[in-house]
């Protein structure tokens, strides 16, 4: 999975940067509430394969590709690709 | 690359159940058919996971699972190249396929709460073992559940309990480990040992309604396998009692996770801190896919 992923934000042009983890804190408060929404969240080059058009089914790509005389480059995965995988 | 890729119809897809030998939908079928004709070469790993080129007809133009970026444009160019000298019966089903043939195996997607609440769910360790250290999945809500968030005439300084039902079904389906890869792995009811979510009115002005969030859940399963959870939550939300919709929505969950999971390529059952957030979902098709475990929903 490691692999697909990095090929995928290839995909899209993306130039992972190293997410520094200089979060220390353990038990979630008020005071360091943001702090650990913001190190949890995804930074924006770690969405940069959601940019992707992707059809969300290779059925859906099957009548879109039939229909324009197209090939599909499918990415599939045990649990969907674009979600829990 | 992009180039490359605009010259394709690009999709993305589980292939769990079209692997299965004896599911019959036409995707299965289909998939199948280029699945198995793949080979080792290139760096292809085996197994129906990875990247292909096909026809719409199901011929297989070139496929990969390598890590090597070089290797999946190559693939993408042989597939091109392979696709170029097909003839249009080899490139296309001999028929138009039936846009509802997917009716039958795409139900989850049917249930998306367009007019309830759809989170995103994102899971991070708060020590990186190793890439990837986050996974995405979705929680979804029913138009009454996403009501249910808050008490019925909310007042400021009103504290109100969510209702159970709601936060078992986070605990045991969405409070899980799948930072590694997808956790098949939930937590049975009894494995529920506090499951507690609290509502605060913290502002109420015309029909916008401010709420804080502030709970907590301890989910472990014991015998052979130990493994649970044990996070405090807190969240903020606003909520248009007019449209009956969250116009905004955090929360956030923290605390140590502990054992393994199945299939989630956890290695090391010590106990670590584990965070998850759930902040209001885009109206994207990849945001509009169906929780992991959307079907033990019981709806």
């Amino acid at each position: 999975m490691t692999s697909l992923r990095s090929l995928i934000l290839i995909l899209a042009f993306a130039l992972p940067a190293a997410a520094a983890d200089e979060f220390q804190e353990g038990k979630l408060t008020d005071a360091n509430y943001a702090k650990w929404r913001d190190h949890v969240l995804p930074r924006n080059w770690e969405l940069s394969y959601r940019k992707i058009p992707w059809r969300s089914s290779y059925w859906e790509a099957v009548i879109e590709a039939q229909e324009a005389d197209k090939p599909i480059l499918l990415w599939s995965m045990n649990g969907h690709p674009l979600c829990n995988t | 690359m992009q180039k490359l890729a605009a010259e394709f119809v690009v999709a993305a897809d589980a292939c769990d159940r079209m692997q299965k030998e004896s599911c019959q939908d036409a995707d299965a079928l289909l998939f199948r058919k280029f699945a198995r004709q793949r080979t080792v070469n290139k760096g292809n790993r085996g197994g129906a996971q990875g990247h292909y080129a096909v026809a719409p007809s199901g011929e297989l133009l070139a496929s990969s699972s390598s890590a090597n970026p070089k290797i999946l444009v190559e693939m993408m160019k042989a597939g091109l190249a392979k696709w170029a000298t097909l003839p249009r019966e080899k490139r296309l089903l001999p028929k138009a396929p039936d846009p509802k043939a997917a009716e039958s195996w795409r139900r989850a997607e049917k249930l998306y709460p367009t007019d309830g609440l759809a989170l995103r769910v994102v899971a991070r360790d708060k020590k990186r073992e190793r890439w990837p250290d986050s996974n995405l999945d979705f929680a979804w809500f029913r138009k009454d559940e996403a009501r249910s968030l808050l008490p019925a005439e909310p007042k400021k300084g009103d504290q109100y309990d969510v209702p159970q039902g709601l936060v078992h079904r986070l605990a045991q389906f969405h409070l899980v480990d799948n930072v590694h890869a997808l956790n098949y792995t939930t937590f049975p009811k009894n494995a529920i040992e506090k499951a507690r979510i609290t509502t605060t009115v913290v502002q109420v002005e015309g029909d916008l309604v401010s709420v804080s969030f502030e709970g907590e859940t301890r989910t472990s399963i014991e015998g052979s396998k130990k493994i649970g959870y044990a996070p405090k939550l807190l969240g903020r939300a606003k909520y248009n009692l007019k449209d009956q919709k969250f116009v905004s929505f955090e929360l956030v969950a923290v605390g140590m996770r502990w054992g393994l999971g199945n299939c989630n390529q956890r290695h090391n059952p010590d106990p670590a801190l584990m965070g998850i957030v759930f902040t209001i979902a885009g109206d994207s098709p990849a945001e509009r896919l169906p929780p992991a475990f959307v079907s033990r929903y019981g709806w």
